[in-house]
Protein backbone atom coordinates (compact mmCIF):
# COMPACT_ATOMS: atom_id res chain seq x y z
CA UNK A 1 0.00 0.00 0.00
CA UNK A 2 2.78 2.41 0.67
CA UNK A 3 4.54 1.78 -2.51
CA UNK A 4 1.41 2.62 -4.23
CA UNK A 5 0.73 5.54 -2.40
CA UNK A 6 4.58 6.50 -2.77
CA UNK A 7 3.95 6.15 -6.70
CA UNK A 8 0.62 7.90 -7.06
CA UNK A 9 2.35 10.64 -5.36
CA UNK A 10 5.37 11.01 -7.62
CA UNK A 11 2.88 10.58 -10.69
CA UNK A 12 0.94 13.90 -9.35
CA UNK A 13 4.28 15.64 -8.35
CA UNK A 14 5.29 14.87 -11.45
CA UNK A 15 1.91 16.24 -13.21
CA UNK A 16 2.13 19.51 -11.19
CA UNK A 17 5.43 20.18 -11.74
CA UNK A 18 6.40 18.84 -15.51
CA UNK A 19 2.68 19.07 -16.99
CA UNK A 20 0.69 21.79 -14.89
CA UNK A 21 3.17 24.29 -13.84
CA UNK A 22 5.66 24.48 -17.16
CA UNK A 23 3.42 23.44 -19.49
CA UNK A 24 0.11 24.92 -18.53
CA UNK A 25 1.35 27.40 -16.02
CA UNK A 26 -1.54 30.29 -16.75
CA UNK A 27 -3.72 28.16 -17.03
CA UNK A 28 -3.31 25.93 -13.33
CA UNK A 29 -2.40 30.19 -12.18
CA UNK A 30 -5.70 31.02 -13.59
CA UNK A 31 -7.08 28.48 -11.58
CA UNK A 32 -5.45 28.89 -8.37
CA UNK A 33 -5.21 32.34 -8.55
CA UNK A 34 -8.94 33.32 -8.54
CA UNK A 35 -8.92 30.98 -5.39
CA UNK A 36 -6.08 31.78 -3.18
CA UNK A 37 -4.06 34.50 -5.38
CA UNK A 38 -1.47 31.92 -6.53
CA UNK A 39 0.23 32.69 -9.85
CA UNK A 40 3.18 30.47 -11.05
CA UNK A 41 6.54 32.08 -10.51
CA UNK A 42 5.77 33.68 -7.33
CA UNK A 43 4.63 30.42 -5.80
CA UNK A 44 2.51 30.91 -2.51
CA UNK A 45 3.45 33.16 0.26
CA UNK A 46 0.83 32.18 3.34
CA UNK A 47 2.05 36.10 4.70
CA UNK A 48 0.37 37.15 1.41
CA UNK A 49 -2.54 35.12 1.43
CA UNK A 50 -3.69 36.20 5.30
CA UNK A 51 -3.54 39.47 3.91
CA UNK A 52 -5.41 39.03 0.82
CA UNK A 53 -7.96 37.14 2.73
CA UNK A 54 -8.42 40.24 5.06
CA UNK A 55 -9.06 42.29 2.10
CA UNK A 56 -11.12 39.49 -0.06
CA UNK A 57 -13.65 39.66 2.96
CA UNK A 58 -14.51 43.14 3.10
CA UNK A 59 -17.09 43.23 -0.21
CA UNK A 60 -18.37 39.51 0.99
CA UNK A 61 -18.87 41.28 4.39
CA UNK A 62 -20.15 44.42 2.31
CA UNK A 63 -22.65 41.48 1.08
CA UNK A 64 -24.09 40.35 3.85
CA UNK A 65 -24.76 43.48 5.59
CA UNK A 66 -26.91 44.41 2.92
CA UNK A 67 -28.35 40.99 2.73
CA UNK A 68 -27.50 40.89 -1.38
CA UNK A 69 -25.75 37.59 -1.35
CA UNK A 70 -25.62 36.90 -5.26
CA UNK A 71 -23.81 33.28 -6.49
CA UNK A 72 -20.41 35.28 -7.54
CA UNK A 73 -20.41 36.14 -3.12
CA UNK A 74 -21.04 32.35 -3.21
CA UNK A 75 -18.06 31.87 -5.13
CA UNK A 76 -15.94 34.37 -3.10
CA UNK A 77 -17.24 32.55 0.36
CA UNK A 78 -15.93 29.51 -1.25
CA UNK A 79 -12.80 30.74 -2.44
CA UNK A 80 -12.29 32.23 1.20
CA UNK A 81 -12.89 29.27 3.11
CA UNK A 82 -10.26 27.85 1.07
CA UNK A 83 -7.97 30.18 1.39
CA UNK A 84 -8.44 29.66 5.34
CA UNK A 85 -7.85 26.18 5.30
CA UNK A 86 -4.99 26.48 3.07
CA UNK A 87 -3.39 29.07 6.05
CA UNK A 88 -4.93 26.51 8.84
CA UNK A 89 -7.51 28.51 10.28
CA UNK A 90 -10.04 26.45 11.92
CA UNK A 91 -12.71 28.70 12.61
CA UNK A 92 -12.43 30.80 9.86
CA UNK A 93 -12.88 27.77 8.01
CA UNK A 94 -16.26 26.85 9.88
CA UNK A 95 -17.45 30.39 9.70
CA UNK A 96 -17.44 30.77 5.80
CA UNK A 97 -18.72 27.07 5.58
CA UNK A 98 -21.45 27.93 7.83
CA UNK A 99 -22.55 30.87 5.69
CA UNK A 100 -21.94 29.02 2.42
CA UNK A 101 -24.58 26.65 3.96
CA UNK A 102 -27.34 29.30 4.91
CA UNK A 103 -26.82 31.35 1.77
CA UNK A 104 -26.36 28.11 -0.80
CA UNK A 105 -30.18 26.74 0.38
CA UNK A 106 -31.79 30.02 -1.14
CA UNK A 107 -30.79 29.19 -4.54
CA UNK A 108 -31.19 27.38 -7.59
CA UNK A 109 -30.58 24.00 -7.85
CA UNK A 110 -26.72 23.65 -9.00
CA UNK A 111 -26.14 25.86 -5.36
CA UNK A 112 -28.28 23.63 -3.79
CA UNK A 113 -26.16 20.79 -5.02
CA UNK A 114 -23.40 21.94 -3.14
CA UNK A 115 -25.43 21.79 0.65
CA UNK A 116 -23.97 18.03 1.52
CA UNK A 117 -20.24 19.86 0.55
CA UNK A 118 -20.44 22.23 2.81
CA UNK A 119 -22.35 20.38 5.95
CA UNK A 120 -19.25 17.69 5.28
CA UNK A 121 -16.67 20.67 5.89
CA UNK A 122 -18.62 21.48 8.87
CA UNK A 123 -19.52 18.09 10.27
CA UNK A 124 -15.18 17.52 9.76
CA UNK A 125 -13.25 20.52 9.33
CA UNK A 126 -10.29 18.71 9.95
CA UNK A 127 -10.19 16.34 7.12
CA UNK A 128 -10.98 19.47 4.49
CA UNK A 129 -8.17 21.38 6.28
CA UNK A 130 -5.58 18.10 5.89
CA UNK A 131 -6.63 18.21 1.45
CA UNK A 132 -6.68 21.96 1.27
CA UNK A 133 -2.96 21.87 2.95
CA UNK A 134 -1.75 19.07 0.58
CA UNK A 135 -2.70 22.12 -2.43
CA UNK A 136 -0.22 24.30 -0.27
CA UNK A 137 2.38 21.55 -0.13
CA UNK A 138 2.34 21.81 -3.98
CA UNK A 139 1.78 25.50 -4.36
CA UNK A 140 4.53 26.32 -2.01
CA UNK A 141 7.65 23.76 -2.36
CA UNK A 142 7.34 22.11 -5.59
CA UNK B 1 -27.21 58.37 33.98
CA UNK B 2 -29.46 57.19 31.66
CA UNK B 3 -28.68 52.85 31.44
CA UNK B 4 -29.12 52.26 27.50
CA UNK B 5 -30.30 49.08 26.28
CA UNK B 6 -28.25 46.92 24.76
CA UNK B 7 -29.03 43.93 22.21
CA UNK B 8 -26.47 41.53 21.43
CA UNK B 9 -27.00 39.05 18.93
CA UNK B 10 -24.43 36.05 18.65
CA UNK B 11 -24.48 32.41 18.72
CA UNK B 12 -21.34 32.13 20.87
CA UNK B 13 -23.11 32.20 24.08
CA UNK B 14 -20.09 32.54 26.25
CA UNK B 15 -19.06 35.27 24.43
CA UNK B 16 -22.24 36.75 24.76
CA UNK B 17 -22.63 36.49 28.72
CA UNK B 18 -19.32 38.44 28.42
CA UNK B 19 -19.65 41.23 26.84
CA UNK B 20 -22.72 41.52 29.20
CA UNK B 21 -20.74 41.02 32.31
CA UNK B 22 -18.71 43.61 30.65
CA UNK B 23 -21.21 46.17 29.56
CA UNK B 24 -23.23 45.81 33.06
CA UNK B 25 -21.16 46.22 35.40
CA UNK B 26 -20.37 50.09 34.50
CA UNK B 27 -23.85 50.25 35.88
CA UNK B 28 -24.56 52.29 32.10
CA UNK B 29 -25.91 48.92 30.49
CA UNK B 30 -28.48 46.85 30.64
CA UNK B 31 -27.79 44.32 27.96
CA UNK B 32 -30.31 41.28 26.54
CA UNK B 33 -28.51 38.17 24.82
CA UNK B 34 -30.15 36.45 22.13
CA UNK B 35 -28.41 33.47 20.74
CA UNK B 36 -30.53 32.60 18.20
CA UNK B 37 -30.84 34.92 15.34
CA UNK B 38 -34.20 33.67 14.07
CA UNK B 39 -35.49 35.20 17.34
CA UNK B 40 -33.54 38.20 17.27
CA UNK B 41 -36.92 40.23 15.60
CA UNK B 42 -39.30 39.21 18.89
CA UNK B 43 -36.55 39.68 21.60
CA UNK B 44 -36.12 43.06 20.01
CA UNK B 45 -39.72 43.48 20.61
CA UNK B 46 -39.81 42.79 23.85
CA UNK B 47 -36.49 44.29 25.02
CA UNK B 48 -36.53 47.68 22.94
CA UNK B 49 -33.34 48.13 22.50
CA UNK B 50 -31.28 51.57 22.28
CA UNK B 51 -28.84 49.80 20.03
CA UNK B 52 -28.02 46.14 18.78
CA UNK B 53 -24.78 44.28 18.48
CA UNK B 54 -24.62 41.85 15.41
CA UNK B 55 -22.66 39.00 14.94
CA UNK B 56 -22.20 38.74 11.15
CA UNK B 57 -21.83 34.57 10.25
CA UNK B 58 -24.48 32.62 12.50
CA UNK B 59 -25.89 29.21 11.89
CA UNK B 60 -29.83 29.71 10.41
CA UNK B 61 -29.57 33.25 10.03
CA UNK B 62 -26.46 36.00 9.41
CA UNK B 63 -26.29 39.40 10.79
CA UNK B 64 -27.77 41.07 7.29
CA UNK B 65 -30.72 38.93 7.33
CA UNK B 66 -31.27 39.61 10.83
CA UNK B 67 -30.86 43.27 9.96
CA UNK B 68 -32.93 43.27 7.31
CA UNK B 69 -35.35 41.98 9.38
CA UNK B 70 -35.57 44.68 11.83
CA UNK B 71 -34.99 47.22 9.10
CA UNK B 72 -38.82 46.01 7.63
CA UNK B 73 -40.02 45.90 10.86
CA UNK B 74 -40.42 49.12 13.28
CA UNK B 75 -36.55 48.99 14.09
CA UNK B 76 -35.90 51.58 10.52
CA UNK B 77 -33.00 53.44 12.43
CA UNK B 78 -31.60 51.06 15.55
CA UNK B 79 -28.45 51.93 15.64
CA UNK B 80 -26.42 48.74 14.67
CA UNK B 81 -22.62 47.64 15.19
CA UNK B 82 -21.53 44.67 13.67
CA UNK B 83 -19.24 41.86 15.10
CA UNK B 84 -17.30 39.90 12.99
CA UNK B 85 -14.12 37.92 13.11
CA UNK B 86 -13.71 37.32 9.69
CA UNK B 87 -11.64 40.68 9.37
CA UNK B 88 -8.41 41.46 11.71
CA UNK B 89 -8.21 43.73 13.90
CA UNK B 90 -6.05 44.94 11.58
CA UNK B 91 -7.52 44.87 8.41
CA UNK B 92 -10.71 46.57 9.93
CA UNK B 93 -8.51 49.23 11.68
CA UNK B 94 -7.50 50.32 8.24
CA UNK B 95 -11.27 50.96 7.22
CA UNK B 96 -11.60 53.37 10.13
CA UNK B 97 -13.05 50.35 12.04
CA UNK B 98 -16.31 50.39 9.19
CA UNK B 99 -17.54 49.09 6.12
CA UNK B 100 -19.56 50.90 3.64
CA UNK B 101 -20.19 53.34 6.73
CA UNK B 102 -21.61 51.02 9.17
CA UNK B 103 -19.55 50.31 12.35
CA UNK B 104 -17.77 46.93 12.47
CA UNK B 105 -15.90 45.62 15.49
CA UNK B 106 -13.32 42.87 15.09
CA UNK B 107 -13.93 39.92 17.78
CA UNK B 108 -12.16 39.00 19.60
CA UNK B 109 -13.62 42.53 21.50
CA UNK B 110 -11.75 44.71 24.15
CA UNK B 111 -14.41 45.76 26.22
CA UNK B 112 -13.36 49.54 26.67
CA UNK B 113 -12.98 49.87 22.89
CA UNK B 114 -16.68 48.17 22.04
CA UNK B 115 -17.88 50.52 25.07
CA UNK B 116 -16.53 53.44 23.25
CA UNK B 117 -17.98 52.76 20.10
CA UNK B 118 -21.00 52.29 21.51
CA UNK B 119 -21.44 55.25 23.25
CA UNK B 120 -19.82 56.93 19.73
CA UNK B 121 -22.35 55.34 17.32
CA UNK B 122 -25.14 56.35 20.17
CA UNK B 123 -24.18 59.91 20.10
CA UNK B 124 -24.18 59.96 16.54
CA UNK B 125 -27.85 58.30 16.53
Amino acid sequence: MQIRNDLIHREITDAVTNGLRIRYGEVLGALYGEIVNYYPGRFLEIEQLRRDLDVEAVPVLHAILHNKIEPPVLHAIRSLMIGCAITGDQAAVLRWATEGLNRSRQFGDEWKKTVPQWEAVLNDPNQFILYARQIKLFLTQI
Amino acid sequence: MEVRRVLIVDDEAAFTSLVKLNLEKTGRFTVCEVNNPTKALAAAREFKPDITLLDVIMPGQDGGQVLAELRTAEFVNLPVIFLTATLTQRGLHERDDQIDGVPFIAKPVEPKKLIKRINEVLANS
